[in-house]
């Protein structure tokens, strides 16, 4: 292989790895914690710091309980997975899915664990929580 | 065949499994590329349609600040007004930070109380007519809206070249790098099979000049 081969080869790995949920936080924090913060921020794997927006966390607030602010974890992960269809993401998590369900306005069972939503929604969920939410690949749509 | 259309590589068969390995490496990232693609482009719509609602906005607010602005100088007369004028001035406090849109850093400006109480703008409110509490609240407004929209556009800025970046990306994948490795996957794999076929057309002439030595 030629010398510009091998680095097209070693660009596409970096690549790989660079893409894989690089952008995801190293740990998240609830939303009570980020409303006691002055400026309420995460920092992401790739180094970069992110701020939430505090109109965002007080509507998430006036969502939810006590209970429920101390429950919920933030950033809300929007999972893209390629099993469930293209386009096709899910959320986990019972607070995060209550959450989702009341902005997109679906009805859903008590303690749903798991809610799958489409592009569309996924629009409309970020046009009103855009730094509340992250988009993230699942490992299956890595590795498939 | 043409090289610039394959690879150079050694025609061995561990170049071919080398190569079947990157097609499945390209492959996948093609695919993570075009879907961080059509996200970034579905972003990039939705914050766009904000900005074209907040710019019209904020051109109406100015207008609207700018008429209050002139009968309130038509009420009051210029001198008066300036006079006003020098003891509101204040500093504007903007929280700056950033967030991260599928791994595009992009500003997040949040200004911290731009809307004052009508008995914090530092105006004597007994001087002073409603014209300058219109005036000044509709400047207030109009300031707030070109933060937001401030940071609106450098987010479309960043979001825009990173979709240029991306789609460059995907397209020599696309276009160049894949089929390159596949015409040479397949370059090399007919070179083996016409290999295989010499080998055993070679072999049934010496089964045959074997069977020819031992009928002497």
């Amino acid at each position: 292989m030629s010398e510009r081969e091998i680095i097209w080869e070693e660009l596409l790995k970096e690549e790989l790895l660079r893409l894989a949920n690089i952008h995801l936080p190293y740990s998240r924090k609830s939303l009570k914690q980020l409303l006691s913060e002055k400026y309420p921020h995460i920092v992401c794997k790739d180094g970069t710091v992110h701020m939430f927006r505090r109109k965002e966390l007080e509507y998430l607030k006036s969502l939810l309980t006590e209970d429920e602010q101390e429950k919920i974890m933030l950033p809300i992960i929007i999972e893209l997975n390629p099993s469930y269809g293209e386009g096709a993401a899910v959320i986990k998590g019972k607070v995060e899915v209550k959450v989702a369900a009341k902005i997109l306005d679906l009805d859903i069972k008590e303690n749903t664990q798991e809610l799958i939503i489409y592009r569309p929604q996924i629009v409309v969920l970020r046009e009103k929580l855009r730094t509340v939410t992250q988009i993230a690949f699942s490992l299956k749509s890595i590795m498939a | 065949m043409s090289s610039a259309k394959t690879l150079k590589v050694r025609p061995t068969k561990i170049e071919l499994i080398k190569l079947k390995r990157r097609r499945i490496l390209a492959k996948r990232i093609h695919r993570i590329l075009r879907e961080r693609l059509t996200i970034l482009v579905a972003e990039f719509l939705s914050i766009a349609r904000g900005a074209v609602k907040k710019r019209e906005e904020l051109y109406q607010h100015f207008s609207k600040a700018y008429e209050a602005m002139s009968i309130a100088y038509g009420f009051h007369g210029r001198v008066f007004l300036t006079k006003e004028m020098l003891g509101v001035e204040r500093d504007v406090e903007v929280v700056f930070g950033t967030q991260n849109i599928m791994g595009v850093k992009v500003p997040l400006l949040e200004p911290v109380d731009i809307e004052r109480k009508l008995s914090e703008r530092g105006y004597v409110l007994t001087d002073t007519s409603l014209y300058i509490d219109e005036a000044s609240r509709r400047f207030e407004e109009a300031l707030r809206l070109s933060i937001e929209l401030a940071e609106v556009e450098k987010t479309l800025e960043r979001l825009g070249m990173e979709i240029r970046k991306m789609r460059r990306r995907v397209n020599v994948l696309e276009h160049i790098l894949i089929p390159k490795i596949e015409a040479t996957i397949k370059y090399l794999s007919m070179k083996f099979e016409e290999r295989e076929r010499e080998e055993r057309a070679r072999l049934k002439r010496v089964k045959v000049l074997l069977a020819r030595r031992r009928g002497k």
